[in-house]
């Protein structure tokens, strides 16, 4: 009894975690066949139940034990109270309303940086510098204001009126996505709005994936979302591969999975939807990483495991972890859509994450990201059960407003798969038999290497293999070769060379 | 053992009929003896006619010196994976005679298993504290992104044809109907495919030291045979009907890649790449003039 107390005591935090993200899920099956809604203004449905879930996981994987104390700062409760109030009532103004409180809140959020300096020239421009990085956030609910009101203004005050489809055109629907663009624009600092606020910003897709309950969309509409989810996940891609200060590169990198997500969203189709949902789970992954990256900082020498490998698992390098099936499911969907054109962007996207990701590493001690990494691995092996467990409803719940071009097929057991309009299979991927086929050839080729190892006559001395050695630094702190390599590959990759400009002068002497 | 979710109930059979049935094709072929007796065949052959061809053709020398073998768990781990992924792929590859798959997959995934390899030594190089085996990390890496744009180009011109990225699918003709714009896509698609291969197999100016650890040689060696088989796959749609055409082509690739280990040697790396970069370019513009004559015939 009393080792099961100790071990309670040990693990509560995950427990505790772990009941909050089934609670959700069993609510997202509660209401997957029809929505509950006791009364008109309030209603829980598929949509705004896996947001809620979504937005349940970034937070468990983002506070652990160590830095649970974040939890009880205000910095945390308004925006959750605020998210609570978007995804579940119906009222458009009290929606609105939400929003303009979140965005302001996040502009008001620097006011103590002011406090701690004494006021003089220098603070101020630092500070107005400061407000105008926190712009595109109240620029997005200033879209949202205005293609809401709009909304409102032609009639309907409830997203589920009947006649609020007849009142929805181009104007809104423009507004409304710019709304939902802004806030994953890379001018938009990482930690602007607090703890988690990285989390908080899947809340502006929530308004534009919300029109599918409105209506279909049509051709123009869905192609400008792709467009601009495909634009926005390219630039953000490249702002990652090319930023000076590292720490930028896993943010930048993870805002191009919620980039891709806005992408997937706007192909309206189940395949689409799915890649969407699929592509904002990846995104909580990854910005939960720039919460425990700090503790990162602090484990800087020490020897070098096993779970070294464990950041190769946030990268997309693999196939069975969360980022590559992310990219494939969209991969799927667009080529499924026929827009063989943005496939090619996805798959652009997701090497340039994995290169980002790499050079990240290389560039400082491997960060220590055990719990997202087997979270990744989970999700990805297992996707066949997260589109079947966590997805799925959502697909049914939006289908009235979904195109048929592009569909998933489930196999439960074995993997995913995606399929056009005329049923012709597209992508496949049996993610589960991969991984039982990985495991019985692992053993195979174990016992195979240990075979060989005995039958060597001269065994060489064993040394610390190149892996696990960490990374040479310069007295100031700043990686010795990395800057040498970026210069190497600006000179000897062309396209490389014409999007970012040749090596500066001092570079090409390091080199040297 | 089944799982109920709602009123479907989800059975492990399906998983265990389909590892059942792949033994052969893990052990013996596509994958396993078959996959093994071809590198085994190859390393022969660089280490008889390869030197004549070029002192750079393939992958010249292992830099052991600068990549000790060590027996590390972390070792053993990155060995063991950098051998079992691209093992699995050639596994999973639709060949003639191979037993046929429920559950196929397509070519994102099974590039990916490939590339894990390259991942791992590129990673382990860069990480080096040795400024050689570091500077041949870079190389492989500028190789990588020199290749892999027209690769995928490549790959996705043939997708107006195919309408498909699985592997069965992918050596689908284009039809009797399809228009020209497609069969010409399709046409250029091929052929850059095969072109795309030296800087991603390190052929000729692209060359690199191979790594001195026996997993990650072995699993480099499966992806390069992975990547030319996978070249070569769009063309096995002709076995049937136009078999000496298929053995041309063939014939015609094999010459294009002795030719440009023994002549591409004259231009260096950097020069090959501006080479490669106007043919990503060109095949965008025909990327998007096929998509555009894709996407009017669904609208109208």
């Amino acid at each position: 009894m009393k080792t099961t107390i100790r071990a309670f005591s040990q693990h509560w935090f995950v427990i505790l975690q772990s009941t909050m993200i089934l609670v959700l899920l069993v609510l997202l099956w509660s209401v997957s066949d029809a929505p509950w809604q006791p009364v008109s203004w309030l209603r829980l449905d598929a949509l705004n139940v896996f947001f809620m879930m979504v937005t349940g996981v970034g937070v468990a994987l983002a506070t652990t034990k160590q830095n649970v104390v974040i939890l009880r700062s205000y910095h945390i409760w308004l925006p959750i109270v605020c998210l609570i109030l978007i995804y579940s009532t119906t009222f458009l103004p009290a929606i609105v309303g939400a929003y303009v409180v979140l965005a302001l809140f996040t502009l008001a959020n620097n006011k103590p940086s002011l406090r701690l300096t004494p006021l003089s020239f220098q603070s101020v421009i630092t500070l107005f510098s400061q407000m105008l990085l926190r712009v595109p956030m109240v620029l997005a609910s200033v879209f949202l204001c205005i293609g809401y009101g709009l909304l409102i203004a032609r009639g309907p005050l409830h997203y589920d009126d009947r006649f609020a489809g007849a009142a929805m055109d181009s104007l809104i629907f423009w507004f409304v996505l710019l709304a939902a663009v802004v806030p994953y624009s890379r001018l938009v600092p990482p930690q602007s709005g607090g703890h988690l606020s990285v989390l908080w910003r899947i809340v502006w897709l929530y308004p534009l994936v919300r029109l599918y309950n409105l209506g279909p969309w049509n051709t123009g509409w869905s192609f400008a979302t792709l467009l601009l989810g495909g634009a926005a996940a390219l630039w953000l891609s490249l702002s990652a591969l090319t930023h000076s200060r590292e720490e930028i590169r896993p943010h930048h990198v993870s805002l191009s999975y919620a980039a891709l997500a806005l992408a997937g969203f706007g192909l309206s189709t189940n395949a689409g939807i799915a890649a969407g949902c699929y592509g904002l789970l990846t995104y909580v992954l990854l910005a939960s990483l720039q919460h425990s990256d700090t503790d990162s900082h602090e484990v800087v020498q020490t020897p070098l495991t096993f779970w070294s490998l464990a950041p190769w698992a946030l990268s997309g390098a693999i196939p069975f972890t969360a980022p590559f099936v992310a990219a494939w499911l969209l991969v799927g969907a667009t080529v499924a859509g026929g827009v063989g054109i943005a496939a090619g962007v996805v798959w652009l996207v997701i090497l340039l994450n994995a290169l980002s990701m790499g050079l990240y590493m290389a560039s400082r001690p491997v960060p220590q990201w055990r719990v997202p990494a087997v979270v990744s691995l989970v999700m990805g092996v297992g996707a066949p059960l997260v589109v079947l467990g966590a997805i799925d409803p959502v697909i049914k719940q939006l289908q009235a407003g979904l195109t048929v071009y592009g569909d998933v097929n489930i196999w439960p057991w074995i993997g995913l798969a995606t399929r056009d309009s005329g049923s012709t299979p597209v992508t496949a991927f049996p993610t589960i038999a991969t991984a039982a086929f990985m495991l019985i050839l692992s053993a195979l080729v174990y016992l195979l290497m240990r075979l060989r190892e005995s039958f060597q006559p001269v065994a060489a001395t064993p040394q610390s293999m190149d892996l696990a050695e960490t990374p040479q630094y310069t007295t100031d702190g700043s990686p010795l070769q990395l800057d040498a390599m970026t210069a190497f590959l600006r000179e000897e990759v062309a396209w490389l060379r014409a999007l970012l400009g040749r090596l500066d002068r001092k570079s090409r002497v390091d080199d040297d | 053992m089944a799982v109920w979710i709602g009123s479907r109930a989800l059975t492990m059979t399906e998983l265990l009929v389909l590892l059942g049935r792949a033994w052969s094709r893990l052990l013996v072929y596509p994958g396993g003896v078959s996959a093994f007796a071809i590198i085994w065949l190859i390393t022969y052959l660089q280490l008889r006619i390869g030197p004549s061809l070029s002192p750079h053709a393939f992958h010249p020398k292992y830099t052991s010196l600068t990549h000790p073998s060590t027996g590390h768990s972390l070792h053993t781990v990155v060995s063991i994976s950098a051998v079992v992924l691209p093992w699995i792929s050639l596994a999973l590859l639709p060949l003639p005679l191979a037993p046929t798959m429920e559950r196929p997959v397509d070519v994102l995934v099974l590039f990916a298993l490939l590339e894990w390899p390259f991942v791992l030594t590129i990673a382990t190089e860069v990480r080096s504290s040795n400024v050689h085996v570091q500077q041949n990390g870079w190389r492989r890496l500028a190789n990588v992104l020199n290749g892999y744009p027209c690769l995928v180009l490549a790959l996705l011109l043939l997708v107006p044809a195919s309408r498909s990225l699985q592997l069965d699918q992918l050596t689908r003709l284009p039809g009797m109907d399809a228009g020209s714009v497609i069969v010409v896509a399709w046409i250029f698609g091929v052929c850059s495919l095969v072109v795309s291969l030296p800087p991603i197999l390190g052929l000729g100016p692209f060359a690199t030291a191979a790594p001195g650890d026996f997993g990650l040689c072995t699993g480099l060696r499966l992806r390069g045979v992975g990547l030319v088989v996978l070249a070569l796959f769009p063309l096995l749609g002709l076995l049937e009907s136009y078999l000496w055409v298929f053995l041309l082509a063939c014939g015609l690739a094999t010459c294009y890649l002795i030719a440009f280990i023994r002549l591409a040697g004259r231009w260096e790396a950097k020069q090959w790449s501006t080479g490669y970069a106007l043919l990503s370019l060109v095949q965008l513009v025909v990327l998007l003039a096929v998509s555009a004559v894709v996407l009017q015939d669904r609208l109208g």
